[in-house]
């Protein structure tokens, strides 16, 4: 199992993190870093943002959709409420109607009679407390109930006039004689049934109350009643008891069920539905209100919301783990293919340098051939002379004695033993230095050395050769070797660039800016245009096949590298070559890498 | 040693030294011999004299061995020319060889293998 998470957590997490790609030369992506969290944060930023905006839509979507259906829930239950109550007056007034028209005055206004009627009305409908008989003057001439008002005078009553003048009247909500909520209702006969008379009833609540109940659909609704001036008249749970005023903006009257949302009076989110409760015989004084709190509707939502958060975020860790995954892999495939060419480049910089080595050794190999075959005729010579003398016969010496002969023959064979022991010792000087890897240089001496290697070459080849190094004693702190080998290289090539005539020019100098400048220029054939981009690249080469490797120039790229330096190339066709050199005058101690690449 | 007296050999290499003690030596076993330092001076020799033998050096100040060898050989054929050269490679043997050289030997050269060429009748290859 932990061999599992630390399996995942290294695929995870890519290998070149600790390895500091500047030092190490040839490789095509300096900074896999870079490249890596470029590639994680693009992926994942291309992957996750469409789902996150999707699901973000969604929410939307999803929030307003409920909103919408909860808003016309809430219309349909305030307008059911809204019809029970409507139904709860019209059948009283029906009633009140029915007996107003179906029984003459002087029948209906015997107490007996009255007091059947009540009795009827109570058993019929409910919610009848008392029963009055009001003539046209206002003047109440029977009445049924547990009170003593016959004879009470309501002529100046405005209900009175109301009812007279609209026929049916339904009363704000008071208080009774024994503190209970009331309603008064009253109809009054139609003109031509005779002289007008109003029947009046008082209607207790408690049945209202209990059609409203049947609305509700949670404990937590508060459905009740309010006048028009905000005065409640059926008890409220959150907006206080009846005949208190509710701390609400009673809505402009609308003929149809609304629902808008509100702050109830604890401060929370809820939606408000009202209606203005009419009847058939006209307007109430009474609103329905119903308000619902936001927060109680939403807890059935809250579940699912808390999946789909679950959800996008378990998509969204996958997403990035597989993300992660990938680039990893990638990248790490990259950085080894990329590793494996540099070590393949290092294992080329070496055999360059053996190569550098064999063509060097071929040509002091030629080189001492000379004075060794000078030296084999004066030698030879000499034995001839004395083979001869032994034999008992007299040479011809010319002028001069033996001795004065043998001489000169044997200083000539000293001065070619002088001359191959410069060419060798030129040759060690170039082999030596491989293993130090930085020492103060005289950059001119340097150059002096290897041209050296040169003149000979030149000198058959009517090639001129200059060396413009006007600061003597310049020095830099560098590996000798691998300058001798960048050195080397380029005359190398400056060399087979030429056939015969011309001239190569070797040109040391500092810069003022901490850098030495080291410049090879050559009279020779030139580099096209097309080709100058590739040049540095290995194995581009436009020799023939088997004439050149292509190596040479990556190879020197590569070491003038490993010193921390730039390298340069301008190029005219049949005009000449030059390559500049750009060397700092001290190398940070860097031998670091080459045991990291695993020499 | 002095049957072959009336030999004579042209010798060209700018090698002042090496040329001076070939010539003493094959004088010393009977040859006459001439120096020449460069290839012009050589190609100016063999238009005066009939040499009967050419000691060629490849690497010469002025024109390459080749040149003098290939001239040489239009002007004379059958001049028995022998290549002496410290640089030359396979290749170059080769092409020597084909221009008409007789032989090519690298420097230094033992002077028996150089007698036995200049003094045998049909000059052997390198």
């Amino acid at each position: 199992m932990i061999e599992m998470v630390r399996g995942l957590l290294s695929s995870l997490w890519p290998r070149f993190w600790g390895v500091n790609a500047e030092t190490t030369p040839y490789q095509t992506f300096v900074n896999y870093r870079r490249l890596w969290l470029t590639t994680i944060l693009v992926l994942a930023t291309a992957s996750v943002a469409p789902l996150i905006v999707l699901s973000v839509l969604h929410d939307r979507l999803t929030k307003e959709s409920v909103r919408v259906e909860r808003e016309l829930r809430t219309v349909r239950l305030a307008s059911n409420a809204r019809r029970s109550v409507a139904h709860f007056l019209e059948e009283r007034l029906d009633a009140l109607d029915f007996t107003v028209r179906e029984f003459r005055q002087d029948w209906i206004s015997e107490p007996q009679q009255l007091d059947s009627v009540l009795e009827h009305l109570k058993l019929g409908f409910g919610g009848f407390s008392d029963l009055g008989v009001v003539d046209a003057g206002g003047v109440q001439v029977a009445y049924s109930g547990p009170y003593d008002l016959a004879g009470r005078d309501y002529g100046r009553h405005e209900w009175f006039e109301r009812c007279l003048a609209k026929g049916t009247f339904i009363s704000d909500v008071f208080e009774g004689f024994r503190g209970v909520p009331h309603i008064v209702i009253a109809v009054r006969s139609s003109p031509e049934q005779g002289p007008v008379r109003v029947l009046r009833a008082t209607l207790d609540t408690e049945r209202l109350i209990a059609a409203l109940e049947t609305v509700k659909l949670a404990a937590h609704d508060d459905v009740f009643l309010v006048n028009r001036a905000g005065v409640i008249q059926s008890s409220s749970v959150l907006f206080g008891e009846v005949l208190q005023k509710a701390a609400i903006d009673v809505p402009a009257y609308s003929p149809r069920t609304q629902a808008h949302s509100i702050r109830d009076p604890q401060g929370e989110a809820a939606l408000l539905g009202y209606a203005f409760i009419d009847t058939k015989y006209g307007e109430t004084p009474f609103l329905l209100l119903l308000v619902r709190r936001e927060a109680e509707m939403m807890e059935s939502l809250l579940g699912v919301g808390v999946a789909s958060a679950l959800f996008l975020t378990l998509s969204i860790l996958g997403i990035i783990l597989i993300v992660v995954l990938t680039s990893t892999y990638m990248i790490n495939q990259l950085y080894s293919a990329d590793r494996a060419k540099g070590q393949t480049m290092l294992g080329l910089e070496e055999a360059g340098r053996l190569a550098s080595l064999g063509r060097l050794a071929a040509g002091v190999a030629h080189e001492i051939n000379n004075p060794l075959a000078v030296i084999n005729e004066e030698a030879g010579y000499m034995r001839d002379v004395l083979t001869l003398k032994e034999a008992g016969g007299e040479p011809d010496l010319g002028a001069g004695t033996p001795s004065t002969e043998f001489k000169e023959h044997l200083d000539s064979i000293l001065e070619c033993v002088e001359r191959c022991g410069l060419i060798t010792r030129q040759l060690l000087s170039f082999a030596r230095q491989v293993d130090v890897s930085s020492e103060p240089v005289r950059v001119a001496r340097v150059a002096a050395e290897i041209l050296n290697f040169f003149r000979k070459e030149a000198g058959y080849r009517n090639i001129e050769v200059r060396l413009d190094a006007p600061e003597e004693g310049l020095e830099i702190v560098s590996d000798r070797g691998k300058l001798q080998q960048v050195l080397f290289n380029l005359l190398n090539n400056a060399f087979q660039a030429m056939t015969k005539d011309g001239a190569v020019t070797v040109s040391v100098g500092s810069t003022g800016d901490g850098m030495v400048r080291i410049a090879v220029s050559d009279t020779g054939c030139g580099i096209p245009a097309a080709h100058l981009g590739k040049i540095f690249e290995p194995f581009f080469t436009t020799k023939g096949r088997g004439a050149g490797t292509g190596l040479g120039l990556s190879i020197t790229y590569g070491l003038v590298r490993k010193l921390k330096g730039r390298i340069s190339v301008e190029s005219q066709v049949g005009v000449g070559t030059t390559v500049t050199i750009l060397l700092p005058t001290r190398v940070a101690e860097t031998s670091t890498h080459e045991s990291a690449v695993g020499r | 040693m002095g049957d072959e007296s009336n030999r004579s050999i042209l010798i060209v290499d700018d090698e002042r030294r090496f040329t001076a003690a070939l010539a003493k030596r094959l004088e010393l076993r009977g040859f006459s011999c001439c120096m020449a330092f460069d290839g012009l001076s050589a190609l100016a020799f063999l238009e005066k004299r009939p040499f009967d033998a050419v000691l060629l050096d490849l690497r010469l100040p002025d024109v390459h061995g080749m040149q003098v060898l290939s001239r040489a050989l239009a002007a004379r054929p059958g001049l028995r020319v022998i290549i002496m050269t410290a640089h030359g490679d396979e290749r170059d043997r080769r092409v020597c060889l084909r221009l008409g050289a007789r032989a090519f030997l690298r420097k230094p050269v033992a002077l028996a293998d150089l007698l036995a060429l200049l003094e045998g009748d049909a000059g052997g290859g390198g």
